[in-house]
């Protein structure tokens, strides 16, 4: 028994002792033939805002917000794609080979992403390259670069609910000349409070579109309590360029809670609740008991009475 | 054996059971040592427990998965000792079988210890015991923990008045016999006899209200255990979510009860020479009753695991390995075949039904039955149906500190305190029901 849990032990030690063994061999580098690959995507605008909500939604949770070094303490730590030294070390062909193998804690997201998706990610990466030139196909089919840059403080946020359609959605205004302007690009996260936590429902990665709007559908039959009201909740996830910016409001929810059943008398009802029926047979009982015991302190007595 | 007993032989045979009465209640060698080991058991475990009440429950081994761990094991198995009472001086003497009027005493006396300590162990389950009063300010009558206080405590005044009615002509007839002991014990006679003449009247009064008890202690002591396993039963967790737990733990309990009284009773038998009372003849019936009652208990043992194990529904499946052939493997199948299966088959023989070779075989059975708790209580604790992730490793195992084992240890060291204060203040044979068996009622009331 104690050999087979030390064996365990030192097993599970080796396994979790990988990565630094991976980290300690060399830098991760792919094939030579795989670093020459391109990008099978063309870089354009149009792709690499569909990356950012690829990123957003499956790489972030690790690599953090670009630029700002704020991936998990992992081992190794995840890299920050804003700083320069990854992109001089790494070809289009690099980065998208490492994201379809995945190595270690990185999974291989070949089989989780489709080639459309890795390549836009690449895109949105090579997006933070100060030294990237899309190659001149690309630039001519680049869109009109939006305002969203331009567009700055005092931001403003707007929820607005559907409920026939039992729909969310968040506006996110700046001032651009003195006037508002849609904020495009940006990630706003939507949810229903929770006890602990809040559930989200917007899609992983959705950023406010043209408008600076960005919307979800809310599941109208959450357990919801007797009056069937939850609370929407809704930030702006990039708090150091937006500042602290939310809103929340009320949600008819249906109301799922069968509240008939607290109320009848039932045996997980509360006290005041208790079944008539219960209470007849466990007094019942009790009295019986006592009653019994009673009788015959009562005897006792009478002998006490006969002695004297 | 005769009514046509002379009257010198039964003055004889009066003053026989006043000397074999007085005896183990005066014989104080090894008494002091004994007390002393017992309190200082009881030392190291006011220690511990001082302990666990200023640094909490995290000083026990008991975490998120196995939140119920000896503490609730000792509860289980004292109350189950505590039934033995019920069994032997109610459901066996209502039965009329007359050879257990000698160990009806012993056996009350087993009961009212073990179930007094019952109560106290569950305080020492709970991480603030000065909130049990809410128990009973803001408990939910439909909760089985407030059906398992009610019960309790009703079990302990019938068995407190179970034990002493049957005492009452004895300690008036001790009253008298016994010249040199201590005014505070007179006292205590004397208030307890209730001014016992023997009248024919009284002798009526007395056998009514003892048959009034032995009736409604039945009913009791079943809900009892019954209700105890409803703490169980009641969860839905897989392992206790069974119809078959309430009579499963009666039958249980009625085992580790039998092997108990047999331990006791080899005890005063071999210090006391207690042998005309604790005779052979009761040896091979308690042996006899420890094969039937162990018989119905492997029955329900069957009923509990075949029928999971014929469904192998995937919970079940889990929890069964774990037993069968899993973490818990060793201990389940010790359990099962030295706990019970070897015992029931040995005693079948009535070779080891002679009072030797029985008192080893309950001893073994009482670990054995103890150790059953546990398996009872852990097992089930360490599959969750939530599966909780990056739990820490200890909360995937259960092992007891040695703060729980402390308090284990003091809990049965106060259990024992208790069995040994009562076989010294009271008289351990029945005098008066034998001699009333014998027909010597009228000498032994008028016996000086």
């Amino acid at each position: 028994m104690k050999t087979k849990t030390i064996t365990i032990n030192i097993l599970a030690v080796l396994v979790l002792m990988m990565p630094f063994s991976l980290m300690a061999q060399s830098d991760w580098k792919v094939s030579d033939a795989k670093r020459k690959d391109s990008n099978p995507i063309a870089y354009s605008d149009k792709s690499v805002k569909a990356g950012k909500v690829v990123f957003l939604a499956n790489c972030k949770s690790c690599h953090g917000d670009v630029g700002k070094n704020n991936g998990l303490p992992l081992i190794p730590k995840p890299t920050d794609f804003g700083e320069q030294a990854f992109h001089d070390a790494n070809t289009e062909g690099s980065i998208f080979h490492k994201i379809t193998d995945g190595r270690a804690t990185m999974p291989a997201y070949g089989a989780i992403l489709s080639e459309q998706q890795r390549g836009d990610v690449v895109n949105y990466i090579r997006s933070f390259d100060a030294n990237f030139k899309p190659t001149a196909s690309a630039q001519v089919v680049e869109t009109p670069k939006s305002n969203d840059t331009e567009v700055g403080a005092p931001y403003f946020l707007e929820v607005k609910v559907d409920e026939a359609n039992s729909e969310v959605s968040a506006i996110l205004m700046g001032t651009f000349n003195g006037a508002k302007a849609p904020v495009v690009d940006a990630e706003i996260f939507i949810g229903i409070k929770r006890y602990f936590n809040n559930l989200p429902i917007m899609e992983a990665g959705a950023i406010t579109n043209e408008e600076g709007v960005i919307k979800a559908i809310y599941p109208a039959d959450l357990p919801s309590g007797e009056k069937g009201i939850g609370e929407l909740v809704v930030y702006v996830v990039d708090q150091e360029k937006f500042g602290e910016l939310n809103q929340s409001a009320e949600l008819k929810l249906i109301a799922t809670h069968p509240s008939h059943f607290s109320e009848t008398r039932a045996l997980w009802a509360n006290r005041g609740n208790f079944p008539i029926w219960l209470l007849v047979t466990y007094l019942s009982m009790v009295l019986i008991a006592w009653g019994v015991m009673g009788k015959v302190v009562m005897n006792l007595f009478k002998i006490k009475k006969i002695g004297n | 054996m005769s009514e046509s007993l002379s009257k010198e032989q039964a003055k004889k045979l009066v003053d026989k059971y006043a000397e074999d009465a007085i005896r183990p209640m005066k014989n104080h060698k090894g008494f002091l040592p004994w007390m002393g080991f017992l309190g200082l058991v009881m030392v190291v475990f006011g220690y511990a427990y001082y302990i666990q009440l200023t640094e909490g429950l995290g000083v026990t081994a008991m975490r998120d998965y196995v939140s119920w761990g000896l503490y609730i094991s000792n509860f289980v198995f004292f109350v189950a000792v505590s039934l033995v009472g019920m069994l032997v001086s109610a459901v066996l003497g209502l039965a009329g079988q007359k050879w257990v009027k000698p160990i009806t005493r012993v056996s009350e006396i087993i009961a009212l210890g073990f179930v007094m300590v019952a109560g106290l162990v569950i305080i020492t389950d709970m991480g603030r015991p000065d909130r049990f009063l809410n128990l009973f300010l803001h408990g939910r009558l439909q909760s089985p923990i407030v059906w398992d206080v009610t019960v309790i405590t009703t079990y302990v005044a019938i068995s407190t008045l179970l034990f002493i009615l049957p005492l009452i002509p004895d300690l008036a007839f001790i009253k008298k016999k016994m010249k040199d002991m201590p005014v505070w014990q007179y006292q205590l006679y004397n208030i307890l006899s209730l001014g016992w003449i023997g009248t024919p009247e009284q002798y009526k009064i007395l056998h009514k209200s003892i048959r009034m008890l032995s009736i409604i202690i039945i009913p009791v002591a079943m809900a009892i255990h019954t209700v105890t396993s409803w703490l169980f039963a009641s969860t839905l967790r897989i392992g206790w979510d069974t119809t078959v737990f309430g009579p499963y733990f009666v039958a249980g309990a009625f085992v580790a009860g039998t092997a108990a009284v047999i331990i006791v009773m080899y005890i005063l038998r071999s210090n006391y020479k207690l042998q005309d009372y604790f005779t052979d003849h009761h040896f091979d019936m308690m042996g006899r009753l420890l094969v039937l009652v162990s018989l119905l208990y492997a029955y329900f043992n069957i009923n509990e695991f075949l029928v999971p194990a014929y469904k192998m529904k995937t919970g079940e499946a889990v929890h069964l390995h774990t037993l069968f052939q899993g973490a818990y493997a060793g201990l389940f199948w010790v359990v099962q075949i030295i706990g019970m299966g070897l015992p029931i088959f040995f005693m079948i023989f009535k070779h080891w039904r002679k009072p030797n070779n029985l008192t080893f075989i309950a001893v073994i059975v009482l670990i054995g039955a103890f150790l059953k708790r546990i398996i009872i209580v852990v097992p089930t604790l360490l599959h969750p149906h939530l599966p909780i992730q990056n739990v820490p490793d200890e909360f995937h195992k259960y092992m007891p500190t040695w703060i729980e084992v402390a308090v284990t240890a003091g809990a049965f060291a106060m259990a024992l305190m208790i069995i040994t204060i009562l076989l010294k203040i009271f008289p351990v044979i029945p005098m008066w029901e034998l001699a009333e068996e014998k027909g010597i009622t009228e000498e032994f009331e008028k016996y000086d």
